[in-house]
């Protein structure tokens, strides 16, 4: 069955090539590497534990009670529109990859792969009014590794601390390739420009400044009904060094142009409430905030295109619900099942766009141990007053396979 | 469970028929380029710099002989002689001992045997009715014969590198002896060798040998009215000395015959060395054929200048790591006078002025061939315009990729210099494709000579000038700067 999904989606995907369509000049669409687990419940539940890794709430961690593995795939469909126009495309993803390492006792080890902004769109386009070709491609990543650690209080059992810290990586590429527009040559020397595309590149990769990592640090409390967090992220300085080059074919030898780009990430606040009622119910709620104040340079700039992209206040709001499935196996399959659905709304980085979406999403146990396969379902709008930022509407499909492991359990007790 | 099956399959496949359902236009995404500020083209516009003075101008002339493996030349044509010199190594004992023993020296003799190289002529259109070349011409003969002993003389002979050998030549003659002589040459057919006796000088010094020898023999012949092409080392007939080892003689029923016995050696590498004859000391003239360029550079105020007041920014651009990617030259041709006489064109043939730029590799200034766009209207009215001994009174020379290079780097103090070349004879000037091929008539069309040619076209009169420069530059600039 798991088999049958994977190449549904995967060929679906094969001719996608294209992601949302904003902040490609900047750090792209923010993922929040969330698990289908997490877009499930509408980027809600970081206050759940169990749930894996959540984007911000790495002391919800030391509660785990296994050692699992986390993959997650994204599909999306985007259509973007702008009055009389629209331009839909789509984009297969791998958000997070994850390792939970449980010591009970002694806390919990984490560590994870993923993917924070991604900017990915690659078409070739003809102009009928000028049959000149134009040729786009923007592929990039910000890409964290990161190694988390939690640990219950010896006292307060109920009160854990964790920490991450995140080690930034990953690329950027734009590509631009055009034709000649000879309006203003005149006929008699319009030859010159015969076969002559110019192919306009900046690349470069991501690094922090300065620094080898930012950090989180998470306070959860687990109540038998109200469990909560609260998690700082600190401030830090993304560093885009970038090779700019403007040529006609390979055999140009032009010394690539050296940029450099710093984008000042601001902290990070972020709180959730969990409550548990009738024993598997759950009500989630969770706020992130990040009070950007400077704007973002642009990867390339030039043409008409803006030198910055002006940034706002970033906050997520989320409300979600989940019915946690039973782990005793010898129920109805259907009790063994989790059950989440959510919405949430959220201001981007980005000035004046601000997205509100639901999401749906079930858990299906496989075997007897914890494995379980995720499958979550989010659509929603992104919109924009911004006449150059076309309004969006996406739906997309996220699934997630949570492999358990034997090691580090505690030994089963025989009966 | 199955309810959830069916859910799952039932809900997959309409998200993904959702996805293929959503409208998706070309023209839309050109509409969201441009929202973005991205161009769907990049805008040419040329800007045109005339009454330009050229900062300076040089001939320079490398006279380093010239490796030539598949063709030698010999004679003077335009200005210049060019010499031929064969390299020959061999070993034969039993010849040396025979020739040397010989007591009757005045019975020795050698020639040189030379093939014309009937490709060459028949490429640049002798035919039957042009034959015979006639000439009475003094070949002078200088040599080297050093003497060895055992293959690995032969050997050691054929090691040294080619490179190591031409440089050797330049400075090795002072001790060389040589003869000269006077020689009917007359071709009359292509196909057959030249037969040029060798002066008894050499005889006598090729008798000193024992054992091995090498020789370096130095063909000239500078008086000559033209300059003869034959066939290299490494064409199929091959240059090669041909000596009379020993008469034979022998005795059959009382009748008395001799028979000559030779020995070929055949010449293994081979170069050209020219010189000036009488060319003046003032002129700015260039030979095709050998290392000779014209280095020329244009005064880097006025292009800057020029586009400053195109595009009302500031030039060279210093901000950042100075280098200039706000424009890119699409293409860059300076113009300047031209002669429309055939003098000095070897063959009668046009003769293509090829560019080469310096321009930027990694950091370091390399000397690079510049590329040609053909301006197909212009080539069937007018011809190629970077012609010289072809009617017309322009010509047009391309610096696309030099210009690039130094507009990019202006900011670090880049010059803008160029080489001039001779280059090929052009055998179908107004064609306008830039390759052999066979055209309507099913005739065979071949653009270039294959061999190089030994003209000379004298600039002086007019790169003193003032000439014109036209820059098609792709700009970046958005609509409202």
């Amino acid at each position: 069955m798991i088999r049958k999904i994977l190449l549904s989606v995967l060929y679906v995907t094969i001719a996608a090539n294209a992601a949302s369509m904003m902040g490609l000049e900047a750090l792209g669409k923010p993922t929040e590497s969330a698990s289908a687990m997490t877009l499930g419940r509408g980027y809600a539940g970081g206050a759940k534990t169990g749930s894996g890794i959540t984007p911000w709430n790495p002391a919800g961690l030391a509660f785990e009670e296994s050692t699992s593995f986390n993959a997650t795939m994204t599909f999306e469909e985007n259509v973007a529109s702008s009055k009389d126009d629209s331009y839909a495309s789509s984009t297969l993803e791998i958000p997070s990859l994850s390792f939970i390492f449980a010591m009970h006792d002694f806390g919990t080890l984490a560590l994870s792969l993923s993917e924070k902004y991604t900017s990915n769109l690659d078409e070739e386009v003809e102009d009928s009014t000028q049959t000149n070709l134009a040729n786009i491609k923007y592929k990039g990543n910000v890409y964290e590794l990161t190694p988390s650690y939690a640990v219950r209080l010896p006292f307060l059992r109920r009160v854990s601390l964790g920490f991450s810290a995140h080690f930034v990586m990953g690329s950027v590429s734009r590509k631009l390739t055009l034709g000649g527009d000879n309006s203003q040559v005149a006929k008699a020397d319009a030859w010159a420009t015969n076969n002559s595309e110019i192919t306009e590149t900046a690349e470069g990769s991501w690094e922090i400044k300065n620094h080898p990592a930012y950090y989180t640090g998470a306070i959860h409390y687990k109540g038998s009904r109200a469990s909560y967090y609260f998690s700082y992220t600190t401030a830090y300085t993304l560093k885009n060094e970038l090779e700019y080059n403007l040529k006609f074919s390979e055999t140009d030898t032009l010394v690539p142009t050296k940029l450099s780009r710093e984008i000042d990430v601001p902290p990070t606040l972020a709180t959730g409430f969990a409550y548990r009622f009738k024993k598997r119910h759950n009500i989630l709620i969770d706020f992130m905030l990040r009070g950007w104040d400077a704007d973002i340079c642009n990867i390339g700039g030039s043409w008409n295109l803006e030198d910055s992209t002006d940034t706002q206040t970033e906050f997520m709001a989320a409300l979600g619900y989940e019915r946690s499935g039973s782990t005793d196996y010898f129920k109805k399959y259907v009790q063994r099942m989790d059950f989440r659905l959510g919405i949430w709304y959220r201001n981007y980085y980005i000035s004046d766009v601000t997205e509100y979406g639901a999401g749906v999403g079930t858990g299906f146990p496989l075997g007897r141990r914890s494995t379980k396969l995720d499958v979550a379902i989010q659509g929603g709008v992104r919109k924009s007053d911004n006449d150059s930022i076309w309004d969006e509407k996406f739906v997309g499909i996220a699934i997630g396979l949570t492999g358990v492991g034997n090691w580090g359990n505690k030994p089963k007790k025989v009966h | 469970m199955k309810k959830f099956k069916f859910l799952i399959f039932a809900v997959l496949p309409m998200l993904l028929l959702a996805s293929c359902i959503f409208d998706s236009e070309g023209d839309s995404l050109v509409s969201w380029l441009d929202s973005q500020g991205f161009p769907s083209n990049y805008l040419v516009q040329t800007v045109e710099i005339d009454d330009l003075e050229l900062s300076s101008y040089k001939v320079g002339f490398d006279s380093t002989p010239r490796l030539q493996y598949y063709q030698g030349v010999v004679g003077a044509v335009n200005g210049m002689e060019h010499d031929w010199v064969l390299d020959f190594g061999f070993r034969d004992k039993s010849f040396f001992a025979k020739y040397s023993a010989d007591s009757a020296e005045p019975y020795r003799s050698a020639f040189i045997a030379l093939y014309p190289d009937s490709g060459f002529y028949s490429q640049a259109g002798y035919k039957k009715d042009s034959l015979p070349i006639k000439e009475t011409i003094t070949f002078k003969f200088s040599w080297i014969i050093d003497k060895g002993k055992g293959s690995s003389f032969v050997d050691s002979i054929g090691d040294i590198k080619d490179s190591i050998w031409t440089a050797s030549l330049r400075g090795i003659w002072d001790k060389a002896k040589s003869a000269d002589t006077t020689y009917k040459l007359k071709i009359s057919a292509l196909d057959s060798a030249l037969r040029i006796d060798l002066p008894s000088a050499f005889y006598k010094d090729l008798a000193k040998v024992t054992e091995a020898a090498r020789v370096q023999l130095r063909i000239s012949a500078p008086e000559s009215k033209r300059l003869y092409r034959f066939f290299g080392p490494s064409a199929d007939v091959v240059p090669f000395l041909r000596v009379k080892a020993y008469t034979q003689t022998t005795v059959v029923d009382g009748d008395t015959t001799t028979k000559d016995v030779y020995k070929n050696i055949w010449a293994f590498r081979s170069a050209i060395i020219s010189s000036y004859q009488n060319e003046c000391s003032d002129c700015t003239v260039l030979h095709g054929g050998v290392l000779e360029s014209l280095l020329v550079e244009i005064p880097r105020e006025r292009i800057l200048n020029a586009l400053s007041d195109f595009y009302g920014d500031e030039f060279p651009y210093t901000k950042g790591d100075s280098n200039d990617v706000r424009q890119t030259v699409v293409l860059a041709q300076l113009k300047m006078g031209r002669s429309s006489s055939k003098e000095g064109s070897e063959l009668g043939f046009p003769v293509q002025v090829t560019a080469a730029s310096f321009v930027d590799s990694n950091g370091v200034d390399i000397e690079s061939s510049e590329s040609y766009k053909l301006n197909r209207e212009l080539i069937q009215k007018e011809g190629h315009p970077n012609l010289v001994f072809m009617e017309g009174d322009t010509l047009g020379i391309q610096l696309t990729d030099g210009m690039r290079s130094f507009i990019n780097r202006a900011g670090k103090g880049a010059k803008m210099r160029f080489v001039l070349r001779l280059g090929y004879s052009m055998l179908a000037p107004y064609d306008t494709l830039y390759y052999d091929h066979v055209n309507d008539d099913g005739d065979s069309v071949t653009i270039f000579m294959d061999y190089s040619t030994f003209s000379r076209y004298d600039f002086s009169d007019y790169i003193s000038r003032p000439v014109s420069l036209k820059l098609w530059l792709a700009t970046k600039r958005g609509d409202d700067e």
